[in-house]
């Protein structure tokens, strides 16, 4: 089913959960809401699913407007984060709840009932515990049961709010899979809610990067993370590096050391280059070219090393992986001087009171500026390489 | 010096007091429990039965004994349902609905229990006797409240109100509005939602506060008093009975109606424990 999200604002007092969202939902998609506590994500779950009200805006479901639907009309099916299920229900109760709450008139039989329940407990692969409670369950069988109470309504779009949230590593890295098949094999349109980049790059068609109640961008898991639109997609989807510069001429300088090629539209000024860890080679000290920086600490992990790096031009340290064999043996040493080369970066003009954390910085007031990519970078990022990509823990 | 790294050696030792102080704290909780509560029961007992099984039968079948515990049940069957509406809707709306004025509300709830009894009696008596507010008004309609059966129910709806509301706020709040949103966007109606979701769920903290509910409104005395009349076989209630009875040195009599009324205790604290062990092993499966 399509969704589309129009304009969509909420506000709780002074806060605004929602700005202005616009959002398209193509039928048979999986789209993952990624950001940041408090941006906004959950609320636009919600919102889709009928529970929050909203304050301008539109939603539609194939085109028809259900703005003013109850949750009760608009069939979705909805897994709560700690999965509410019915706690005094048995959990075959409980997948039949939405079945048995029917009006009479559109009730199926008592048999057909319990078949259908039968055959969601099979999909779901907890038939053997149709007699249990909830509380006598595992937090990866309660996430089952809670999708197959969603199922049984042959719901017309499923929403997930942090469905991995309560599970530990192992598990969730298992029903994720197994997720993603039973969505592909029911033909669903899935929506869910996430803060975990990993989750959403390894799940989703699509991702849409949420901050402040905005969509910051949307894009494939690919888009999201080759080329981010802004510096707060840049460091919130996996790591980036800062550094101060200044463009001039038509090049990008730290200090007076080349970094690359200015864009053509970009005007003369300070402004600041990203740049992931693995886009970075390390040059000998005394090449002309390239930042000059500090090797702080190495840290050799299977045929990844990664080091850390001072630098004048960057007011973090900066974290840089690089492949072993791409420098000359021996590994290289903490206090050794060296020069960066930026293989592939962008360009994002900040305002002056840009934060350093990323997070809690206001979008509104930002003047982004689309930046460089310069193509003889030894970018060889493949998949593993993002999904190994730090994991940024959010601020509540 | 020596008694301490002595004590620390073995961790019970520190814990506990000892032998003496142990034994004083026993016999004085045991002496207080004995002289404060085991005694006065066993009195209330003795002297109902002092002329025997048939003088407590007779005692207790006299007409306005009689008349005294229909009565009671009367009030409590009126005023125990309307309290448990009342309260679960109130409960609801505090622990699930967010508004202005929600903690003026909740101190609105508890202002029985701060309140004295003759207060609340008397707050009646100014709203609707004969020189009340609303007295002339009733009057002219043909409406009795004081001194009538009317008039002890309203008091004993406003001294128990809180008391259901009290136990089931915090229970719903533990609860959240989760399972009551799962409900309904699975397509369950208002009244579904609650009578297949939340009913079930506080039911124990429901009956628990129906049972405390019940033993006040069958027990209150101060209020009923005040609003009551005294007008023996009409606005009697088992409390002013005993009183009625005893200021007559009908002693045996005041003795037998008060049994009924320990026995009434007994049973709800009997009840009230099993409740108590059930809602509290549910709630502790519910969490597991």
């Amino acid at each position: 089913m399509r969704i589309q999200i129009e304009h969509v604002s909420r506000r709780f007092g002074e806060f605004v959960a929602l700005d202005r969202v616009s959002l398209n939902i193509e039928s048979g998609e999986f789209l993952a809401l990624l950001g940041p506590s408090g941006s906004g994500k959950t609320t636009l779950l919600r919102v889709i699913a009928g529970l929050e009200r909203i304050d301008e805006g539109a939603v539609r479901f194939e085109g028809e407007d259900i703005t003013g639907q109850s949750p009760r009309e608009r069939n979705v099916g909805l897994v709560f984060q700690h999965y509410a299920l019915f706690r005094h229900m048995t959990v075959f109760d409980n997948v039949a709840f939405g079945l048995r709450v029917r009006p009479r008139s559109k009730r199926l039989s008592r048999a057909e009932i319990r078949q259908r329940v039968s055959e969601l407990l099979e999909l779901v692969q907890i038939g053997w515990l149709a007699g249990r409670y909830p509380s006598q369950l595992s937090g990866g069988q309660r996430q089952r049961v809670a999708l197959a109470r969603a199922l049984a309504v042959g719901p017309r779009t499923l929403l997930l709010d942090e469905p991995f949230g309560a599970l530990d590593a192992k598990v969730r890295k298992e029903l994720r899979l197994w997720l993603r098949k039973l969505h592909d094999e029911m033909g669903l349109t899935s929506i869910f809610v996430t803060h975990d980049q990993d989750e959403a790059i390894e799940l989703a068609d699509r991702i849409a990067v949420m901050n402040h109640g905005r969509i910051e961008q949307i894009g494939t898991p690919k888009q999201i993370y080759d080329d981010p639109a802004n510096p707060f997609v840049y460091e919130f989807v996996g790591t980036a590096n800062r550094f101060d510069a200044v463009a001039q001429g038509g090049q990008i300088l730290a200090g007076s050391d080349l970094i690359g090629r200015a864009p053509r539209q970009l005007t003369d000024g300070p402004v600041t280059a990203f740049s992931r860890p693995h886009d970075i080679s390390l040059l000998p000290a005394q090449e002309r070219y390239g930042v000059p920086a500090t090797i702080q600490s190495v840290t050799s992990i299977g045929g990844i090393l990664r080091l850390k790096l001072e630098s004048p031009a960057s007011r973090q340290l900066i974290e840089v992986e690089l492949s072993k064999g791409t420098w000359v043996d021996p590994d290289p040493e903490p206090g050794t001087p060296v020069r960066l080369r930026l293989g592939r970066f962008s360009v994002f003009r900040l305002p002056d009171h840009y934060p350093e954390n990323p997070i809690y910085y206001g979008r509104q007031i930002v003047h982004v500026q689309h930046g460089v990519q310069q193509s003889d970078g030894p970018s060889k990022e493949t998949e593993d390489n993002i999904r190994e990509g730090p994991r940024r823990e959010c601020g509540r | 010096m020596a008694a301490i790294t002595e004590a620390s050696r073995d961790p019970t030792v520190h814990l506990t007091e000892g032998a003496v102080a142990r034994w004083a704290l026993i016999s004085v909780s045991v002496a207080f429990l004995v002289l404060f509560l085991v005694l006065p029961l066993a009195i209330v007992l003795v002297e109902a039965f002092r002329q025997g099984v048939t003088g407590w039968i007779e005692a207790i079948i006299a007409p306005d004994t009689r008349a005294a515990v229909f009565l009671t049940l009367l009030v409590a069957a009126v005023a125990v349902p309307l309290n448990v509406i009342f309260g679960v809707a109130a409960a609801w709306c505090v622990a699930k609905c967010r508004f202005p004025g929600k903690n003026v509300l909740v101190t609105l709830i508890d202002l029985p229990f701060s309140v004295s009894p003759v207060v609340s009696g008397l707050i009646f008596v100014l709203l609707f006797g004969a020189h009340g507010w609303f007295g002339p008004w009733l009057k002219a309609h043909g409406i009795h409240i004081i001194f009538t059966a009317a008039g002890i129910i309203i008091a004993t709806i406003f001294v128990t109100f809180p008391f259901i509301a009290r136990e089931l706020i915090p229970l719903m709040q533990e609860q959240g509005t989760d399972e009551e949103e799962a409900a309904i966007v699975l397509g369950a109606s208002g009244w579904q939602t609650f009578f297949r979701v939340t009913l079930p769920n506080i039911k124990w903290g429901l009956l628990y506060g129906v049972l405390l509910c019940n033993a006040r409104a069958m027990g209150e005395f101060g209020a009923v008093s005040v609003v009551s009349g005294h007008i023996r076989g009409k606005t009697t209630t088992l409390p002013l009975q005993v009183e009625i009875l005893y200021n007559e040195y009908d002693f045996t009599g005041a003795f037998a109606v008060a049994s009924l009324l320990a026995l009434l205790a007994l049973l709800t604290l009997a009840l009230k424990v099993t409740l108590e062990w059930r809602g509290r092993a549910e709630r502790l499966a519910a969490r597991r």
